[in-house]
C-alpha cells in the first residue's frame, strides 16, 4: 500500500530522516517505536505533506501514487489519514460541518455525489458509537474545550467517519488513562480490514497491548534499525532503547 | 520685541523662560528657533493630546528669586553612584563619575531633537544636559539621578543615556519636588540599548502639587537587547509622559511597567509607543492605577508593527480603579498592525474595588479605609512584582502607603 | 444557520467575482449635477415636500458648507467632487405603485437578480421589504398586513406625505443635521429612505427589510431611515445594499436614526455589499453613514453588521443609552480585500443608570487591505453602575494587509464596570493543515475558520441573512491567503 525508500528530510537545515526506508501492504498493522527525538513524527508529518520539511532524497509510492507530488488535502482525498499527537481547535466550526465538509470534498474529488443531510447523520450516529463518542460532542466546535481523551477519541471519530486506506496514528496514546486508551484501541481495530493499513507511531509498548501489530519497527537516529514482530515490543519495553543504541554503538 | 497682538499662547509662555546657556550649535539652535516660529501648544483638537489641556500653564508664573528649599535625603538607593540636579541645574559638576558627563565646555552637544513643541523648548531653554553611558570596561553599574524641583523651578534637562553592547545598567530617575508653588520641568530623554545590552530605567515622579512635568523619553533598542522602564507617577498637577520606543533589532524584549496614584485635582497621562520595526520580538507593557478626588489619568498605549515585522508578540494592560464620583479615567489602548504573523493583544479595564472584598475585610475588624488600603496595594501589586530592583519597590510602596495617609 | 450547507457555498464560490455588479436598464429621471440651494429647492419640488422640510433642508446645507470633510479615520482616500456628483436619480415611473403587478419588470428582475424576489417572499418567508434603487423607495411589500397591527412601514417620502407628525417630531433627534459632514449633507439632499412605527406593545410579527441599491452612474445614494419603537414594542430591522461594477467612485452618505422608547427593542441589522472597487482599488462605493440610535428606559438597541463591501467604510452605529437599564449591544464583522479600507466601530454612550452594553467585534483584512475597528465607549456621572464589555478581535490573511484597533474609553463614574480586550493574530496554520489533512481544499478550510471565527456575531443575524453573510464572507474572501 505504501512503500517509502530512502528517505531524507530536513527541518531548518537539521536532518531528521536519514534514509528511513518502509513497506506496509493492506491489511497490516505496522508500529515504529523509538525513543525522543528519533523522527517519530517528523515522518508523519511528512506523510500528511506538512510544508516545514525539506525532502532531500527519497520516494514514497501510495498506491502506485507519488505521495510527495501531491498537495496535503490531495493526500487525505487519496485516502491518508493522520491522527494529530496534538489535535487543534477550531472555534465556532462545529465537528458535524468540519466533517461534511471533508467527507463531500472527497466525495467530489472521487466524482462522487454529496452525501445527503439524512445518510449523514444516519453515519454520524453510527460511527460515533465506536469511540463511545457522546452525540453532543458532534455539535460542538472542533476540538475546542475538549478533554485531552475526548480530543483522541474525536481523531478516531473522524478516522470512522473518513474510512481511510492508511491511517497514521501518531502517539495517540499519549495523555490517554486506561479507559480511554482502551476506547480508542477498540476503535482502531473495529476500523481494521483487508482493505486498509495502519501505521501506529508510539513510545510506549501499553497501546500494542490493545492494537496488536504485525511488524514493530525501531526508529532510531532517522532510520529504521530494527524490525520485529510484536514481542519486539516487549522487548523494548523491558529493556528500554539504550539497549538499541548501545547495539549501533557496536555495528 | 514681537508685535504684542500676534503673540500666541506658546511665546506668551516662552517669556518666563530663560533661554539656555548651554553650548548648542547655532545650526541647532537656528533650526529649533524657526521650528516654534509656526507653532502653538498643542490644544484638545490634536490627536494626542485629547484628553490633556494645557490652558494651566497659562498662569504659570515665577520670581526671579528662588527659595533653595533642602529636600532631606532624597535619594532612593544606597549604593548607587549618585548625581543631584537642582533646579534644572547639575550640583557640583566637578565630582566625576565614570561614564556620566555633565560639563559640555570641551565636547559638542549631541544634535538629536524629538520632533514636537516641547522638544524645541527643551533645546532653547535648556538647563542641564546629562550623558551617561554604560560600557564594558566601566566599574558603573547604576546610576541614581535625583531632580529636585523647589519653589519656581524651570528645569529643562536633556538626557543621553546609552547602554553599550553587552553591557547591563540601571538608572533610577528620581523627580522630588516638595513645595506647592509652582515648578515647570520639561525633560527629554534619548536612549540607545545597543545590541546585546540590558538597561533598566525606574523613573519616580514625585512631583509638588502645582508641579508641571512633561516628559518624553525616545528608546532606540537593537538586536537582542532588552529594555525595561517602570515608571511611577506619585504625585504632581500635570505629569505628562510620552515614551517612544523603537526596537531596531530582531530578538528584543520591552517590558514597559507604570503604577500611578491620583488624588486632588493632578492630572497624570501616559502616552507609550513600542514600534516594532523588525520580526522576532517581544513587548508587555502593565499600566496599573487608582484615581480619587478630582483627578484624571489618561492611558494611550500603542503597539505599532511595521510591514514584514513578523512573529511579533506584542501585549498590553491597563487597568483602572476609579475611586471617587469626580475622578475619571481615559483609557485608548490601540494596535496598529501591518504584519500577518504576530500575536497582539491589549486590554483595559476600568472598575471599582471589589464591594464583597471589602465587607469581608470590614467583617474580620478592618476599618474601611484600611480594607480599601489594603486592596489597592493588592491592586498595584502586580506592577510592583515586576520591578527587580529591591530599594526602589520598597520606595514606590512606602509612597503608596503615604498616599493614603496624607 | 444549519441548513446551510458547505456544498451551496461551494456553488457560491463558482462566481467569485462581484456578482451583484449589472446594470438595470431602467429609464432613469435623473437631474443636473452639483449642488447649490438651487438644486435642493429642486429636490424638495419633485418630492413635493412641505415647508419645513425645505427650511430644514436649507439650514443642513448652509451648516454644511461651513464644515470641513473629517480626516481623523485611517482611511485614504481621494475625496468626491460634491459637485461632480447627481443628487437626484429616479428610475422613471408615471405614478405610484398601487400593488406588486405594477412594478416595472425590469425592476421585478432587478430584484430577483438580488434574491430578493418580493413575490417568493411574499409567500414564503414573511419579510416584508421595502426596495429603494438609486435615491428612491420603488416598492413595499406587506404593507396593508402590516397596517392591521398600526405598523407604518413605508418609504420615507411617503412618510413625509402620509405622517408628517411623526417624521417631524423624530427626524433629526438622534442625528442633528450639525452632528457631521456626511450627517449634514445627508440632510441637505437625501432624496428618500424608508420609515417605520411600531405602536405601543406591538411586536412586529415579521422581519422588516429595506434592500438599498445604487444603479445609476454619476449619482450619489443619500437616504434616511427612521425607526421609532414606541413603548414595549419590538421590530426587528434588517438592511441589505449592492451596486454595479462601475470604475468610478460613487459616495453613499445615508443617516440611520432609532428610537426605541421604554421597553422597547429594536434589532438592527445589516448586510454591506455595496461594490468594494475592482482588485487594483479603482471604483467601490464610498461608504460615509451616521448610523446611531437612542435608548429610553429598559429599552435595548441591537445593531449587527456584516460589511463586505465598499471601497472605503466609515461607519460607527451608536447607542444612546439615556434611560436607566436600557442596553446597548453592537455585533460586527468587517472584511476588507484587496485594496478595501474599512474604519467602523460604535459609540456606547452611558447616560442612565445601570446602563449595559456589549460590543463584539471581528475584523479580517485580507489582500492589500487596511481595516481598523475604532470604538467609543463613554461613561458619564450619573450613569452608576454602567457596565460595558468590548471584545475586538483582528485576523490578518496576508502580509500586506493591516489591522488596526482604536477603541476610545472615558469613565466619569466610580461604579462602572468596564472591560476591553482586543486581539491580532494570523488566521492558524495548523488550523488550515488541520483542515487539508482531512481533504478539504485550501479556500474551503478559510472559509471554514473564518466563519466559526465570526460565528458569535453571525449568530445574531436573523436565519436568511446569515446564510447570505456566509456566502458573502466566502466570496470577500477568495484567493485572499498569500
Amino acid at each position: 500500500m505504501i512503500e517509502i525508500k530512502n528517505l531524507h528530510a530536513n527541518i531548518e537545515g537539521k536532518e531528521i530522516l536519514k534514509g528511513l526506508t518502509l513497506n506496509v501492504n493492506a491489511g497490516e498493522v505496522h508500529a515504529i517505536m523509538g525513543p525522543n527525538g528519533a523522527g517519530k513524527s517528523t515522518l508523519a508529518n511528512i506523510l500528511a505533506g506538512r510544508e516545514e520539511y525539506e525532502i532531500t532524497a527519497g520516494d514514497i509510492t501510495f498506491d502506485g501514487v507519488d505521495l510527495l507530488a501531491l498537495s496535503t488535502e490531495e493526500r487525505a482525498r487519496e485516502g491518508l489519514f493522520l491522527a494529530f499527537q496534538y489535535p487543534v481547535e477550531i472555534p465556532g466550526v462545529s465537528n458535524v460541518n468540519f466533517l461534511r465538509t471533508a467527507l463531500n470534498e472527497i466525495r467530489e474529488a472521487k466524482g462522487e455525489d454529496p452525501i445527503t443531510a439524512k445518510e449523514f447523520m444516519a453515519l454520524v450516529r453510527e460511527k460515533s458509537k465506536i469511540v463511545e463518542l457522546d452525540s453532543k460532542l458532534a455539535s460542538r466546535s472542533v476540538n475546542e474545550g475538549f478533554s485531552g481523551g475526548e480530543k483522541k477519541r474525536n481523531e478516531i471519530f473522524q478516522m470512522a467517519m473518513l474510512n481511510p486506506k492508511l491511517a497514521v496514528l501518531d502517539e495517540t496514546d499519549s495523555g490517554l488513562d486506561i479507559d480511554a486508551l482502551r476506547i480508542v484501541a477498540k476503535g482502531v481495530n473495529s476500523l481494521k480490514s483487508p482493505e486498509n493499513a495502519s501505521i501506529v507511531i508510539t513510545h510506549y509498548q501499553r497501546l500494542l497491548d490493545h492494537i496488536v501489530p504485525d511488524f514493530v519497527h525501531v526508529l532510531y537516529d532517522g532510520k529504521i534499525v530494527k524490525t520485529g514482530g510484536k514481542e519486539l515490543a516487549l522487548e523494548l519495553e523491558e529493556k528500554g532503547y539504550d539497549w538499541i543504541k548501545e547495539e549501533m554503538q557496536v555495528s | 520685541m514681537e508685535d504684542v497682538l500676534k503673540k500666541n499662547k506658546l511665546q506668551t509662555l516662552r517669556e518666563i523662560f530663560s533661554p539656555t546657556s548651554l553650548p548648542f550649535s547655532e545650526g541647532l539652535l537656528k533650526k529649533t528657533r524657526s521650528v516654534l516660529e509656526e507653532k502653538d501648544l498643542p490644544t484638545r483638537k490634536d490627536e494626542n493630546w485629547k484628553y490633556t489641556n494645557l490652558n494651566g500653564l497659562k498662569k504659570l508664573s515665577f520670581d526671579k528669586d528662588m527659595a533653595n528649599e533642602i529636600l532631606e535625603n532624597p535619594f532612593i538607593s544606597e549604593g548607587s553612584n549618585r548625581l543631584l540636579i537642582k533646579n534644572g541645574v547639575v550640583i557640583d559638576s566637578t565630582k566625576t563619575i565614570e561614564g556620566v558627563r555633565t560639563n559640555w565646555s570641551d565636547k559638542t552637544l549631541p544634535e538629536v531633537v524629538g520632533s514636537g513643541v516641547m522638544d524645541a523648548l527643551n533645546v532653547l531653554h535648556c538647563t542641564a544636559a546629562i550623558e551617561i553611558e554604560f560600557s564594558s570596561g566601566g566599574k558603573t553599574k547604576e546610576l541614581e539621578l535625583v531632580f529636585e524641583n523647589s519653589i519656581n523651578t524651570q528645569s529643562f534637562p536633556r538626557l543621553f543615556i546609552r547602554c553599550k553592547k553587552g553591557c547591563k545598567g540601571t538608572v533610577i530617575l528620581n523627580y522630588q519636588g516638595t513645595t506647592e508653588n509652582a515648578s515647570f520641568s520639561n525633560v527629554s530623554s534619548f536612549i540607545d540599548v545597543e545590541e546585546n545590552a540590558n538597561l533598566t530605567i525606574h523613573k519616580i515622579q514625585k512631583n509638588g502639587v502645582n508641579a508641571f512635568d512633561l516628559q518624553r523619553e525616545y528608546v532606540n533598542q537593537s538586536a537582542n537587547s532588552t529594555f525595561t522602564i517602570n515608571t511611577f507617577c506619585l504625585s504632581g498637577k500635570m505629569t505628562r509622559n510620552d515614551l517612544y520606543i523603537k526596537v531596531k533589532g530582531n530578538n528584543c524584549e520591552t517590558y514597559m511597567n507604570g503604577a500611578y496614584t491620583l488624588k486632588g485635582k493632578s492630572h497624570c497621562d501616559n502616552h507609550t509607543t513600542v514600534d516594532h520595526e523588525v520580526a522576532h520580538c517581544y513587548s508587555k507593557e502593565l499600566y496599573k492605577g487608582v484615581v480619587d478626588g478630582f483627578a484624571t489619568n489618561v492611558f494611550n498605549g500603542k503597539v505599532f508593527v511595521r510591514k514584514d515585522a513578523q512573529k511579533i508578540n506584542a501585549f498590553q494592560s491597563n487597568a483602572n480603579i476609579l475611586l471617587s464620583e469626580t475622578g475619571t479615567v481615559n483609557s485608548k489602548p490601540e494596535l496598529e498592525i501591518y504584519a500577518d504573523d504576530v500575536k497582539c493583544s491589549h486590554g483595559s479595564t476600568t472598575g471599582q474595588l471589589d464591594d464583597e472584598a471589602v465587607f469581608y475585610l470590614r467583617s474580620r475588624g478592618l476599618s474601611e479605609k484600611a480594607a480599601k488600603e489594603l486592596l489597592v496595594k493588592a491592586f498595584l501589586g502586580e506592577v510592583l512584582e515586576e520591578i527587580d530592583h529591591e530599594e526602589v519597590r520598597s520606595y514606590v510602596e512606602g509612597q503608596i502607603e503615604l498616599h493614603f495617609t496624607a | 444557520m444549519a441548513q446551510y450547507t458547505e456544498n451551496e457555498l461551494a456553488k457560491d464560490l463558482e462566481n467569485q467575482d462581484y456578482k451583484f455588479g449589472f446594470v438595470t436598464d431602467v429609464e432613469t429621471e435623473t437631474i443636473r449635477k452639483g449642488l447649490d440651494e438651487g438644486i435642493i429647492r429642486l429636490i424638495s419640488a419633485k418630492k413635493d415636500e412641505p415647508e419645513w422640510l425645505l427650511e430644514y433642508r436649507l439650514t443642513a446645507f448652509e451648516a454644511w458648507q461651513k464644515m470641513t470633510e473629517p480626516e481623523w479615520a485611517h482611511v485614504r482616500y481621494k475625496k468626491p467632487d460634491f459637485q461632480n456628483i447627481t443628487y437626484f436619480a429616479a428610475p422613471k415611473q408615471s405614478k405610484k405603485y398601487e400593488s406588486w403587478d405594477d412594478v416595472d419588470p425590469e425592476m421585478k428582475e432587478t430584484m430577483a437578480k438580488l434574491g430578493i424576489s418580493l413575490e417568493e417572499q411574499k409567500k414564503l418567508t414573511g419579510v416584508a421589504v421595502d426596495f429603494v434603487m438609486d435615491s428612491v423607495s420603488v416598492a413595499t411589500s406587506f404593507k396593508s398586513k402590516l397596517k392591521e397591527l398600526g405598523i407604518i412601514f413605508c418609504s420615507f417620502s411617503e412618510a413625509v406625505q402620509d405622517y408628517p407628525e411623526l417624521v417631524r417630531e423624530h427626524m433629526g433627534s438622534i442625528v442633528p443635521h450639525t452632528d457631521n459632514f456626511y450627517a449634514a449633507l445627508n440632510a441637505a439632499v437625501f432624496t428618500d429612505g424608508s420609515f417605520c412605527y411600531i405602536p405601543k406593545g406591538v411586536r412586529c410579527p415579521m422581519e422588516l427589510s429595506t434592500y438599498f441599491r445604487i444603479n445609476a452612474e454619476g449619482t450619489g445614494q443619500f437616504e434616511r431611515t427612521l425607526v421609532i419603537a414606541d413603548e414595549g414594542s419590538y421590530v426587528s430591522y434588517l438592511e441589505g445594499c449592492t451596486a454595479p461594477q462601475r470604475d468610478e467612485n460613487q459616495l453613499h452618505a445615508a443617516v440611520v436614526e432609532l428610537k426605541a422608547l421604554k421597553d422597547a427593542e429594536i434589532k438592527y441589522s445589516t448586510v454591506q455589499n455595496w461594490y468594494p472597487g475592482d482588485k487594483n482599488g479603482v471604483g467601490g462605493i464610498f461608504n460615509f453613514v451616521t448610523k446611531r440610535g437612542l435608548c429610553e428606559t429598559n429599552a435595548k438597541i441591537s445593531w449587527t453588521q456584516v460589511e463586505t463591501g465598499s471601497a472605503v467604510t466609515w461607519k460607527y452605529p451608536s447607542c444612546i443609552l439615556k434611560g436607566d437599564h436600557s442596553v446597548g449591544e453592537f455585533y460586527s464583522v468587517a472584511v476588507t480585500n484587496n485594496y478595501q479600507q474599512a474604519d467602523t466601530g460604535t459609540k456606547m454612550i452611558h447616560l442612565g443608570k445601570n446602563t449595559k452594553s456589549t460590543i463584539i467585534s471581528k475584523g479580517i483584512s485580507a489582500g492589500n487591505s487596511q481595516n481598523s475597528y475604532r470604538g467609543l465607549v463613554q461613561i458619564h456621572k450619573n450613569a452608576h453602575k454602567a457596565r460595558n464589555f468590548s471584545q475586538c478581535d483582528s485576523l490578518l490573511m496576508t502580509d500586506h494587509c493591516g489591522a488596526h484597533t482604536f477603541p476610545y474609553i472615558e469613565c466619569k463614574n466610580p461604579s462602572a464596570q468596564i472591560e476591553h480586550e482586543a486581539t491580532t493574530s494570523k488566521i492558524g496554520e495548523d488550523q488550515l493543515f488541520y483542515c487539508k489533512q482531512r481533504g478539504i481544499s485550501e479556500e474551503k478550510a478559510i472559509s471554514l475558520i473564518v466563519n466559526g471565527y465570526c460565528k458569535e456575531v453571525l449568530n445574531q443575524l436573523p436565519m436568511e441573512f446569515a446564510v447570505e453573510a456566509q456566502k458573502l464572507l466566502a466570496i470577500s474572501l477568495e484567493g485572499s491567503v498569500g
